[in-house]
């Protein structure tokens, strides 16, 4: 298998401390398992609170999970990493985060945020040697004429110039994976496109993976390959984008598609009235999580956690894909 | 209802004037969902502070009119337009987690606006808040909660119910929903439909989400560089778009059904306003510009059908 990077039964428990003692644990992530190939763009769908951060955190090594492994190009780095291992290992992955106002340095010019990589990473200390390699990711970011750009502060940016900066930064290691964080959710409309654009020609040019966090389903199914739904820190779909978002089977999944908002399929929709709020993840019932919300919520549902079925090359997690219950399910798609 | 009339707005710097709103003329009837799109700069929130009174200094009202049922609000003093403001139109903020009062209970913050304004008992103030809670399906036993307690789709809920305390006949809804998921964007817009046709008042709905306003709004007003360059009805406007700035803008959503195209969004970014600019304001990054776009201003002219539009490619008199 050609998986770069493998997630195995992870979960991220955060205690909540009453005087002192760890009384109960937010759930933030309870048995995510997926695996992401090298070259492809797997995007993570979900509300906030959903665990979507916390899986790209937990990759990134910013928090230890509780338990379960994390395996990049075959080798375990959920556990604790000597410092010169881990220096590699953050070059091999970035991050670029989600408000391109708040992630770069205020007080720097633009040329200094991005000499620190490469004077981190790659021991360049020569200045001629990394302003040469500071205008070339600028140029392949698309902010020409480099010059130009090398001598703003971030404030005299767009937000769209900013996060090409952000992604200018990720890519001057030359990662395998990058971790997008919400790229595009802070920047107008306009110009989201081109940012997701330069994601996709990084990914052709490069063979960059990416993990693409996003709560925006039509954003997901314009970038990816394949799709993870989460809700409330579980998996509650995977499959390949296009049959996902066509043929969404979780009903999780279906309500997310009749939230979004798409004026193509007609303007006299039907209503999706009152459909409850995502719960609370401090010490959450042993049940599915989506049972208080589900219209097709059984007696099973609120008693046990259902499993991941897989069906065909995808994998969901409901009851009413049960082996028992698959031939009988039709999928209405309302 | 509401009629704006060539409004100029904008803020006074030290020695420049960056004109946000010029000559902008725009009319809400009564029972009508206006929606108001553009990007980020474009004006389109110093238009709703002004109309609210709020624009603060260095923000200024230039000149032009903004008349609400024949009075001319620009030419209020505070006292006059404090006894409009909330009771006549209210105001929904983009981000009701900064807007509610973090050390006051809900219920106090909604009697609080009733009181501001009418010489009710306190009890019946908070009669009506819990009513008001009700409407937005909101448990009313939530008045003393603190908004720490409450979700972001509550607070924001609440934050309607705020404005709605005193039924006034028009709301302005500042990005009310860009803060929220999806699904809970799509509850509150449903219920902001329900209470409308309900109570009945009209709505300027603002956001930069073009496809979102094409599916609640009756009528849209594209905005562009502190112009309005396009007005239609939503349905008229999403399936014959005229302006090449609307096209753009509605080929730069991706879809969900459908074939997946790739491209582009609209290339470059909006003109500094501190600078005069000769001619039309969406040259730079138009892709069918012409020689007469870059010498001429165009004027928003009717195309039919409610369909009005400021571009130099509908105009017959181009050799003029």
């Amino acid at each position: 298998m050609n998986d770069f990077l493998k997630l195995e039964g992870v979960s991220m428990h955060f205690p909540i401390r009453k005087f002192g003692k760890r009384t109960r644990y937010v759930h933030a992530m309870d048995d995510v398992s997926f695996s992401l190939k090298k070259g492809e763009i797997l995007s993570l769908v979900g509300e906030s609170g959903s665990g979507k951060t916390t899986t790209a955190r937990v990759i990134a090594k910013v928090y230890t999970p509780t338990s379960g492994n994390v395996f990049v190009n075959g080798n375990l780095v959920s556990k604790k990493m000597h410092t010169s291992k881990l220096k590699e290992y953050r070059q091999r992955v970035q991050m670029i985060f989600q408000d391109p106002f708040s992630s770069l340095n205020p007080t720097k010019r633009v040329r200094s945020i991005l000499s620190r990589p490469f004077v981190l990473y790659k021991s360049m200390s020569n200045s001629k040697e990394i302003r040469q390699a500071e205008r070339d990711v600028l140029e392949v970011v698309g902010l020409t004429p480099t010059d130009f750009y090398l001598d703003k502060f971030p404030h005299e940016l767009s937000g769209g110039q900013r996060q090409r900066v952000g992604i200018a930064r990720a890519i001057s290691v030359e990662p395998d994976l990058i971790l997008a964080d919400e790229p595009t959710s802070m920047l107008d409309v306009s110009i989201r496109l081109s940012i997701m654009n330069t994601l996709l020609k990084l990914k052709e040019e490069r063979n960059i993976s990416y993990l693409y966090i996003t709560h925006d389903l039509a954003g997901a199914r314009y970038v990816s390959d394949r799709i993870i739904v989460m809700y409330a820190g579980m998996i509650m779909e995977i499959g390949p984008a296009e049959e996902l978002i066509q043929h969404p089977l979780h009903p999780y999944t279906q309500l997310l598609k009749r939230a979004a908002p798409s004026p193509e399929t007609g303007f006299n929709k039907k209503k999706l009235g009152y459909v409850g709020e995502v719960p609370s993840l401090i010490s959450p019932p042993k049940a599915c999580r989506f049972s208080p919300r589900c219209p097709f919520a059984m007696e099973k549902c609120s008693k046990e956690i259902p499993p991941l079925y897989e069906i065909g090359d995808r994998k969901v997690r409901c009851f009413l894909y049960e082996k028992s219950n698959q031939e009988n399910v039709r999928f209405d798609e309302s | 209802m509401l009629q704006i009339k060539d409004l100029v707005a904008g803020y006074e710097m030290r020695k420049k004037w960056v004109a946000a709103v010029d000559h902008v003329s725009l009319n809400v009837k009564k029972d009508d969902f206006l929606g108001l799109a553009g990007e980020s700069g474009c004006g389109k929130s110093t238009l709703a502070f002004s109309i609210m009174g709020l624009l603060k200094k260095p923000g200024k009202i230039k000149s032009g009119s903004i008349l609400f049922k024949g009075k001319d609000l620009t030419k209020m003093n505070n006292e006059e337009l404090r006894n409009t403001r909330w009771k006549d139109i209210s105001m929904v903020f983009q981000s009701a987690m900064n807007s509610l009062n973090p050390v006051m209970r809900i219920g106090d913050q909604i009697v609080d606006s009733i009181l501001a304004h009418k010489m009710v008992k306190k009890e019946k103030a908070y009669e009506r808040a819990k009513e008001l809670l009700k409407l937005v399906n909101i448990s009313p036993d939530r008045v003393n909660s603190y908004p720490h307690q409450l979700s972001g789709g509550m607070k924001q809920r609440v934050m309607i119910a705020m404005a709605l305390s005193l039924k006034p006949s028009l709301i302005i809804m500042d990005e009310p929903t860009t803060a929220l998921d999806v699904v809970v964007q799509r509850m509150i817009i449903e219920e902001i439909g329900e209470i409308r046709e309900k109570l009945g008042f009209s709505i300027l709905f603002i956001t930069h989400d073009l496809s979102l306003l094409v599916e609640i709004s009756k009528k849209i007003a594209i905005m562009y560089a502190g112009e309005i360059v396009e007005i239609a009805n939503s349905q008229e406007l999403y399936s014959n778009p005229l302006h090449p700035y609307t096209y753009g803008l509605m080929s730069s959503f991706p879809t969900l059904v459908g074939p997946l195209k790739r491209s582009d969004g609209i290339p470059g970014r909006p003109p500094d306003l501190s600078q005069p600019i000769e001619g039309c304001r969406f040259y730079d990054r138009c892709s069918k510009r012409m020689d007469i776009c870059r010498k001429r201003h165009p004027n928003l002219i009717d195309m039919g059908n409610n369909h009005m539009v400021a571009c130099w490619l509908y105009s017959g008199d181009k050799n003029e």
